[in-house]
């Protein structure tokens, strides 16, 4: 059971090569955003991944305040690239 | 794997692991912005909300239960607004359509602008794809409520 989670995790690990690259990558700021965006909802998979690996329940809180925070932000970019009205 | 909960608990990590692994390659994949926001908003939050409920399922404890549920409540109601605040910014930022798309209905841009496939054919000198997709923001200024000017400098 560990061992199918600890594989998860490094799958979830995985996931964050292609969103990295998208963050390096994106032609636009917009594009950055969606790419943090994806990364913050991995980094909320891989915290409650850690959490039943470690048998650590704290990694849940942590995850909830990461959603929180990356909404946040997500929504402070997104007014920002609305009223700086370009790319 | 001794408890009938822990295949439960199983198969919620697997689809939620596999998920947050096609949002990242929807995003690196897709061709433009709001296909890219489509893959991270959906296939992002699902994996997610199932991870959170894996773990909340392994740990069979009434605190972390509620904490996951609170997670999957609030990334439930949030991914929805948070798509939608960056499709609209970058809209009106003037991000660039796919030459795809067939309807977009948002109505900013200048009427007839909709690269559709027939024009795309009939017009294959690089006429249709930039033309929309990329008109400048001095084109798109005058049809928005604000006028000409724009209030940001």
């Amino acid at each position: 059971m560990i061992l199918l989670f600890n594989i998860l995790l490094g799958i979830a690990a995985l996931a964050l090569v292609p969103a990295v690259a998208r963050l390096a990558r994106g032609p636009t700021l917009a594009d950055r955003v969606v790419a943090l965006d994806v990364i913050a909802a991995t980094a909320v998979s891989m915290l409650s991944l850690l959490a039943v690996v470690h048998h650590l329940p704290v990694f849940m809180d942590l995850a909830v305040v990461l959603a929180l925070v990356s909404f946040v932000g997500t929504v402070a970019f997104a007014r920002y690239l609305e009223e700086r009205r370009r790319l | 794997m001794n408890r009938p909960t822990d295949w439960i608990a199983a198969a919620l990590a697997v689809v939620g692991a596999l998920f947050a692994v096609l949002a990242a390659v929807g995003i690196l994949r897709m061709p433009d912005l709001f296909t890219r926001m489509h893959a991270a908003s959906k296939a992002g939050s699902l994996g997610a909300c199932c991870t959170v409920l894996a773990a909340a399922v392994h740990f069979h404890q009434a605190d972390i239960t509620v904490r996951a549920v609170l997670t999957v409540l609030f990334v439930v109601l949030t991914a929805p607004i948070a798509a939608h605040v960056i499709g609209r910014g970058g809209y009106l930022a003037g991000a660039k359509l796919s030459p795809e798309t067939v309807v977009d209905e948002f109505g900013s841009r200048p009427s007839g602008s909709v690269a559709c496939p027939e024009t795309a054919d009939t017009k294959p000198e690089g006429g249709p794809p930039p033309d929309p997709c990329g008109a400048a923001d001095g084109d798109r200024q005058p049809n928005e409520p604000g006028g000409g000017q724009c209030p940001y400098p």
